[in-house]
């Protein structure tokens, strides 16, 4: 664990006697894409809160990225010192335009003038292969997928060491999954760290070179991911306890 | 047709009022998703400074009016800081924040009647004259508010559009998460669109010195237009409140030519009524 860019340890959060996230910790090594999946309610979108500080940081517990601690940082910061996320939720900014959205992201997170911003723009929709004629109209009106790519391009507009993304391919056909698939590929090999939060078992284990799997707030199995999936528990976690 | 065209003047004078009223509450709305119950006595607040600095002080009425605007939305920094910024997390924000502006409010009244005293006071017009407009006589000064009502909503609107700090308001309105994941910092916008809308009632109340008398009690009726006129537009975007407060302007004008002053108010609210029966979202309203 030489290069580690993000680390978390012993994060818990606590709402009134539920344990959300319970004593978690693990690393993220520079340049890979480290996949975390688990039963709904393990956890998995309130690890990421916590990480990113929106809308809480931990109860307890440290989080450290390029070697600051940032659990006590508000959630600006922490986003402007290069940890990018996207939500669930399909549209960032309903009323806003591509082009709009990325301009705030752009002159806010990435600290760029308005034409570098512009610039960047370009730059990050030609990567994730959104079509020029959509940028104009309201993100409500795109498809679930142009959704997605505007989601993953207003994270990248800063240049972000990490990427963390929440279901990306929730709600996604499957040759949308395919190229959702080679999009993060292509955003992996340009130098971002991704985490990634997926249901879609076929995208984590295409994808992913290591695999964290969380169960009721805690990490349940943590390894290759093909083996990860194969670990007795695991598949006792998702399917309830019957034999597959 | 004189009773109609002075009408028709009448109802542009005080669609420009409530315009400039509304759009502060609607971009606090918009931006906090709080409604301000003090927004009417920030204005209020925002008149007595200006008469301060320009009769008591002797600095001249444009002094006043900037003071009135620059100490309005000073005020309206530290009401967001002490009255609204701690119940950002709470589920109840609305209710609760509902309450502690209807608080500050009654402090603010309270205050200016101990710092400023029961008698009327008012303020010198800007410019001095009369114009003629469509064959009626109007004060220069209240052809200066019919002026610079549209001037200041275009202002505000290319703002929240095209200025990188007026489209992060924008976005911070929309998805508090999601803005303070692209690096906005969500608290200082929130002061910064609670300061603008403050400025406003505060610019609002120090134009409306000259015209009306500067009283403790002044903001309340303004406000209670000014909620009708957000009632009829839609809380959403300054087009449709603008719209709604010209609107409303005249539909009072003309009220108060064919029912008389003392039933305006009730057919005014019979009005709102029924839009909200008919048309809960608004006259323009989308959804």
């Amino acid at each position: 664990m030489n290069d580690t860019i993000l680390e978390v340890v012993d994060a818990s959060k606590h709402f009134a006697g539920l344990k959300a996230v319970n004593g978690v910790s693990f690393g993220v090594t520079r340049g890979e894409i480290l996949g975390i999946a688990g039963p709904n309610g393990s956890g998995k979108s309130t690890l990421f809160n916590l990480i990113t500080g929106v809308p809480f940081g931990p109860t307890s517990g440290e989080i450290r990225f390029q070697g600051q601690r940032i659990d006590r940082w508000p959630a600006h910061r922490i986003a402007r010192a290069g940890l990018a996320r996207t939500f669930q939720k399909d549209a960032e900014f309903p009323d806003l335009t591509a082009d709009e959205t990325l301009l705030v992201c752009g002159t806010y997170n990435g600290r760029l003038g308005r034409a570098a911003a512009l610039t960047r723009s370009d730059e990050v929709l030609g990567l994730v292969g959104f079509t020029d004629a959509r940028r104009g109209i309201p993100s409500r009106n795109l498809s679930v997928y142009e959704k997605k790519q505007l989601m993953i391009a207003s994270g990248l507009m800063s240049r972000p060491a990490v990427l963390m993304l929440d279901e990306p391919a929730s709600g996604l056909t499957k040759p949308e999954i395919e190229s959702l698939d080679r999009l993060l590929v292509a955003v992996n090999a340009s130098g971002v760290t991704v985490l990634l939060i997926e249901h879609v078992l076929s995208l984590l284990l295409s994808i992913s070179q290591r695999l964290i799997v969380l169960n009721q707030g805690s990490v349940l199995a943590e390894g290759n991911p093909a083996e990860v999936v194969r670990n007795e528990e695991v598949i006792t976690a998702y399917l309830g306890g019957r034999k597959q | 047709m004189d009773t109609l065209l002075a009408t028709l003047v009448s109802g542009l004078v005080l669609g420009s009022l409530y315009a400039l009223m509304a759009s502060g509450l609607s971009l606090v709305w918009t931006t906090l998703g709080v409604f301000n119950f003090a927004h009417g006595a920030l204005m209020m607040v925002g008149a007595f400074i200006a008469w301060t600095v320009s009769e008591a002080v002797g600095a001249g009425p444009v002094a006043g009016v900037v003071a009135g605007t620059l100490g309005a939305g000073l005020i309206g920094i530290v009401i967001e800081r002490l009255v609204i910024r701690p119940f950002y997390a709470s589920r109840n924000m609305l209710l609760v924040t509902a309450m502690t502006t209807l608080a500050v409010t009654i402090i603010l009244e309270r205050g200016a009647q101990m710092i400023w005293g029961p008698r009327l006071k008012q303020l010198p017009p800007l410019v001095d004259g009369e114009i003629r407009l469509f064959g009626n006589a109007i004060s220069a000064h209240e052809a200066l508010l019919l002026v610079a009502a549209p001037v200041i909503l275009i202002a505000l609107w290319r703002f929240t559009v095209s200025s990188k700090i007026g489209r992060s308001l924008r976005a911070v309105g929309q998805n508090q998460d999601s803005a303070a994941l692209i690096g906005v910092d969500v608290p200082k916008a929130f002061a910064l669109a609670f300061a603008i809308s403050a400025a406003l009632a505060g610019l609002t109340g120090a134009l409306l010195g000259s015209i009306r008398f500067i009283t403790p009690a002044m903001g309340s009726e303004p406000l209670t237009k000014a909620m009708i006129v957000v009632i009829f537009g839609g809380l959403g975007s300054l087009g449709s409140t603008a719209g709604a407060a010209y609107l409303i302007g005249f539909i009072e004008a003309f009220l108060v030519l064919w029912v008389g002053l003392y039933w305006t108010p009730f057919a005014l609210f019979l009005l709102m009524i029924l839009v909200l029966l008919l048309r809960p979202n608004g006259i323009f309203g989308k959804r």
